[in-house]
């Protein structure tokens, strides 16, 4: 499964660099990212990702590493868990790049990741559509949140 | 497979009760009649529900009529009951032989049509055979009701537009004119449709021309979806003109279609068997407007 999207931020890449360190503030444009917690200050972090595909509802205690921070154009973080009552398996690569553009910068989100167990077997379609949802709106909420008052 | 968790069970007997307990207890709340794809989900743990309502007890909910150009099938009516339905055979023959090709024995025998709707499977057969009849659900909740079009119902794979306190009570399908001519494909290797095709040709002046085409792919996008492009080249066309050009008209579906890999194939090979199935079913219901009766064989595939 592979995900990618840009979004154009009214802000200079040092204040998306910022942003995207405020934990509470990313988490709160995550849909269905709840209870996250610094384990190891920029390095390891947890949290809890609750999904819902009608009648289908998970709940994935993740594990989130940040493998690469490049200051402030390219950090790079790996969020895997498992759903010990469904038995859902998730593990992802996500890479985030910033860019200066005319109006602010571009942040660019690519996310390269699997789901195994039995949720994998609803069908990669779902799964990639429910994933493309939560990126569009994470996209959507960062912009609204960066956003000068 | 891990064992069911611990749910109440409620057994209202008027759709009134199981719609207040739906508001009561919200998206802790499932709805049980056939339990066939439900079970599965709980079984696998995938859905976690603090109790279910259980509305097969309720007797409205399992009625069918037909009248006034309508057919009207309650929720809880299992695909053995309209396969049998005496009112549904008169009403729209295609889809009483459409259940009696759904998944198997055991699922038509228990199985219902709300439940097949109301979960909203991308591999079913029924949603996309009635949105052909312009099927309408009802969706009940405390004191108030509304009708929603499937197009707008079926919003993605197992999601729908029915919210947590309300009851899908039945499907409305709008009958088809006079000498209408039908034909549903569908292909598939496992118990669930690879890709099925509905196609109605109604005549206009002369018996054998197309006044209006209905022609709806389902299992292949993200939901089932009517294909007004394809239906607007159809119009006009003679039964005989019409399958000449049915190769065309399948190429011009395969670009209207929206294809998602899944377990069933690639987006390619969906839209390649999009363009072959809807070829194929124009040209069945092309023979049928035209009087004539053929057999259809081809492998794996049932055609109603």
């Amino acid at each position: 499964m592979q995900i990618t999207r840009e979004v154009l931020l009214p802000v200079s890449a040092d204040v998306l660099w910022s942003f995207l360190w405020d934990v509470p503030r990313v988490v709160a444009c995550l849909p269905g990212c709840v209870d996250a917690a610094e384990v190891e200050p920029q390095r390891r972090y947890r949290a809890r990702m609750q999904q819902r595909v009608g009648p289908i509802s998970i709940d994935v205690p993740l594990d989130v590493e940040i493998l690469e921070a490049d200051p402030p154009r390219r950090l790079v973080l790996k969020a895997s868990g498992r759903d010990r009552l469904v038995g859902a398996e998730i593990a992802m690569r996500v890479t985030l790049a910033c860019a200066p553009a005319t109006a602010g910068s571009m942040l660019r989100i690519d996310a390269d990741g699997r789901v195994l167990g039995k949720l994998g077997a609803l069908g990669h379609g779902v799964i990639q559509r429910k994933a493309e949802e939560a990126v569009a709106e994470f996209a959507a909420r960062a912009a609204r949140a960066v956003a000068p008052a | 497979m891990s064992g069911l968790r611990p749910f109440a069970l409620h057994r209202p007997r008027s759709a009134e009760e199981a719609s207040r307990l739906l508001a009561e207890h919200g998206g802790d709340a499932m709805v049980y009649a056939g339990g066939t794809e439900l079970l599965v989900l709980l079984k696998a743990g995938l859905a976690r529900p603090g109790c279910l309502v259980d509305v097969k007890a309720v007797p409205s909910l399992a009625s069918i009529e037909a009248g006034a150009g309508a057919l009207r099938i309650g929720a809880t009516a299992r695909h053995r009951d309209v396969e049998r339905s005496p009112a549904v055979r008169a009403a729209c023959p295609l889809v009483a032989d459409v259940a009696r090709h759904v998944a198997n024995v055991r699922v038509r025998s228990v199985g219902t049509v709300g439940g097949n709707l109301a979960f909203a499977d991308p591999h079913s057969d029924l949603a996309t055979v009635f949105l052909t009849l312009d099927g309408t659900v009802r969706l009940e909740a405390a004191g108030a009701a509304r009708d929603v079009p499937l197009t707008d119902f079926v919003r993605g794979p197992y999601e729908t537009s029915r919210r947590d306190d309300e009851l899908l009570t039945e499907v409305r399908l709008a009958l088809w004119p006079a000498g209408t001519a039908a034909a549903y494909l569908k292909f598939g290797v496992h118990e669930r449709p690879t890709l099925g095709v509905a196609v109605a040709l109604s005549p206009n002046g002369a018996p054998d021309r197309v006044g209006a085409a209905r022609i709806a792919v389902g299992c292949v996008g993200p939901r089932p979806t009517r294909l007004p492009a394809v239906e607007a080249a159809a119009r006009g066309l003679d039964a005989a003109e019409l399958a000449r050009r049915a190769g065309e008209l399948g190429a011009l579906a395969a670009e209207a279609v929206d294809p998602v890999a899944d377990l069933h194939g690639a987006a390619d090979y969906k839209r390649d068997m999009t363009r072959v199935f809807v070829q194929r079913a124009l040209t069945l219901a092309a023979a049928r407007l035209a009087g004539r009766s053929p057999i259809v064989l081809h492998p794996h595939t049932v055609a109603v």
